[in-house]
């Protein structure tokens, strides 16, 4: 690749302000397959950074809501409008057309469909109804503004290719993200609202937050980064990504609702005076992002979240492997704690982020 | 009857998206930098797709024919604000979509698996590149900022982000996620 087009490449991809430079056709056809590996190592890093499960399913639904009420629209007026044959006619062809559509795929995609859809409308009934209306309870406990606080733990990581290399002899060698995530601590009151904080390898703390209003994060030696973006900051962990999506324990509940076979169990517990019962889900869709298993601990009286295991979390996001939630607090926060300003002292720089161009 | 087909119809092509989601995000983020343009994009292409799905000739795979709405939309995404940048020459998007087709013959069921040596490829990029790509991609931070953190000049910065994704590149390469670029006279 020419000293033009790398240059050019670099002001697309790494110039803060849009630049564009022009270049020679001949050049640009000439260095094409170059042109469009760099591209794409930009976009699978740029996905990476920017994956979040709640906005990818808010996505798709917002995608199927549009899909639908188009679709609503034509039946209406294939009833109200008999006498625009060509409304009728076209309507009809539509129809008959995606029909036909639909026989050709639906031999490929029935199982998927299947077990996403046949599952909960007609498989084991009680236990599915009961579980569902636990899980709407504990969605509903999520989302109260009353504080909960979560001590966090990795539970297993994910092999490297160092892991690959290096064969396991004495003492397993400690994982990466159990220095940096054990022990950290969720606090969490309602959608949007919570607070992450944790120690870093080099015994620095870094936390991270939203109020409702605005996201924020911060190491101890750096500036408050803000943004007006709540799902900017969400406890990634450094170098690696910036949405853990884990710390939204309420997207997490949510997401349980599509592409997951959840069933409900009971729990026996040491202390008599609390019996939990567990959620337990699996996935099962083709192509949805979100931990493979899902255990969730919970009060069937308050809907609170004791316990939330995660396991085979998505490994794009270049994360642990499982983690557990561990309750160890409901103790009411003070005011203002879910604002960055609670965590640190006054004079501290702080920086607005805009979205990058 | 028409009302259930058609809802089944619906249905089947929401697991089409999902299953092609993950990929029409990449690409979208391998063209264009305004992720609220990429929301709008996908959207728009997946409607796209939905509308004319009649089109589609379904002995062929719905991916490349995806990927050519969408970059129809981005074309006109550029067309609206009068620039032309270097990633929609003809020859680039079809060597992109190369790569992209490259990618669906891996191994795995979903994206994700398809690409999981991408993680292998990042863990083993020397720390000098690794922390230049991380503060920008999974930071979020500008390329100001990431310089300023790490205290090098901008133009330092810049040329290890290309180092890296350069090194990634080859690395991709390696493991068969890429295909191999054809060298051209």
């Amino acid at each position: 690749m020419s000293e033009k087009i790398s240059h050019s490449l670099s002001e697309w991809f790494d110039d803060d302000a849009l630049k564009l430079t022009s270049t020679d056709d001949a050049l640009v056809e000439q260095s094409s397959e170059s042109i469009a590996e760099s591209i794409l190592v930009h976009g699978l890093l740029s996905d990476l950074g920017q994956r979040d499960n709640s906005k990818d399913s808010a996505r798709i639904q917002a995608l199927m809501q549009t899909i639908n009420e188009e679709n609503s629209e034509e039946e209406v007026t294939t009833e109200l409008d008999n006498s625009l044959i060509e409304v009728k006619q076209h309507s009809s062809a539509t129809i008959a057309s995606k029909r036909k559509w639909f026989a050709i795929l639906s031999s490929a995609l029935a199982i998927a469909a299947g077990v996403t859809v046949l599952f909960f409308l007609v498989g084991p009934n009680q236990n599915v109804s009961a579980a569902t209306t636990s899980l709407e309870k504990v969605l509903e406990a999520a989302a109260k503004p009353f504080d909960r606080t979560y001590r966090l733990k990795v539970v297993e990581e994910y092999p490297t290719s160092q892991d690959f290399r290096k064969p396991q002899r004495g003492p397993r060698r400690p994982v990466r993200f159990k220095d940096e995530i054990n022990n950290a601590l969720l606090h969490v009151g309602g959608i949007d609202r919570f607070v992450f904080s944790r120690e870093l390898k080099d015994g620095q703390k870094r936390v991270s937050g939203c109020d409702g209003l605005q996201s924020w994060a911060f190491r101890e030696d750096s500036p408050v980064h803000i943004s007006s973006d709540l799902h900017r900051y969400r406890g990634g962990l450094p170098g690696q990504q910036h949405n853990l999506g884990f710390t939204d324990l309420y997207s997490q509940i949510t997401s349980l609702q599509e592409g997951y076979s959840i069933k409900l169990s009971k729990l026996e517990t040491k202390n008599s005076n609390q019996s939990l019962q567990r959620i337990t889900g699996e996935h099962r869709s083709v192509g949805i992002g979100g931990p493979k298993r899902v255990e969730i601990d919970f009060d069937p009286v308050t809907g609170v979240i004791h316990r939330m295991f995660l396991d085979e979390l998505p490994r794009g996001k270049g994360g642990p492997k499982s983690v557990e939630f561990d309750l160890i607090s409901q103790d009411q926060l003070d005011v203002g704690f879910y604002s960055h300003n609670f965590h640190h002292e006054p004079e501290k720089q702080v920086k607005y982020e805009d979205k990058r161009q | 009857m028409d009302v259930i087909s058609d809802k089944k119809a619906r249905k089947a092509f929401e697991l089409l998206a999902r299953e092609n989601s993950r990929m029409l995000l990449v690409y979208l983020r391998s063209l264009v930098r305004d992720e609220a343009v990429i929301d709008d994009l996908f959207q728009e292409s997946m409607i796209v797709a939905w509308k004319r799905l009649e089109d589609c000739d379904l002995n062929r795979p719905f991916g490349p024919w995806l990927r050519g709405i969408a970059s129809r939309l981005v074309k006109a995404h550029y067309r609206k604000q009068k620039v032309a940048p270097i990633v929609l020459h003809e020859a680039v998007l079809s060597a992109v979509d190369r790569q992209f087709e490259n990618i669906n013959l891996q191994e795995g069921d979903t994206w994700d698996e398809k690409v999981v040596a991408l993680h292998q490829c990042i863990d083993a990029l020397p720390e000098k590149q690794k922390s230049v790509l991380s503060g920008k991609y999974f930071d979020g931070l500008q390329t100001k900022l990431v310089a300023d953190r790490l205290e090098l000049t901008l133009e330092a910065c810049k040329k290890r982000l290309q180092r890296g994704r350069a090194l990634l590149a080859q690395c991709l390469r390696r493991k068969g996620i890429m295909s191999a670029v054809e060298a051209k006279s």
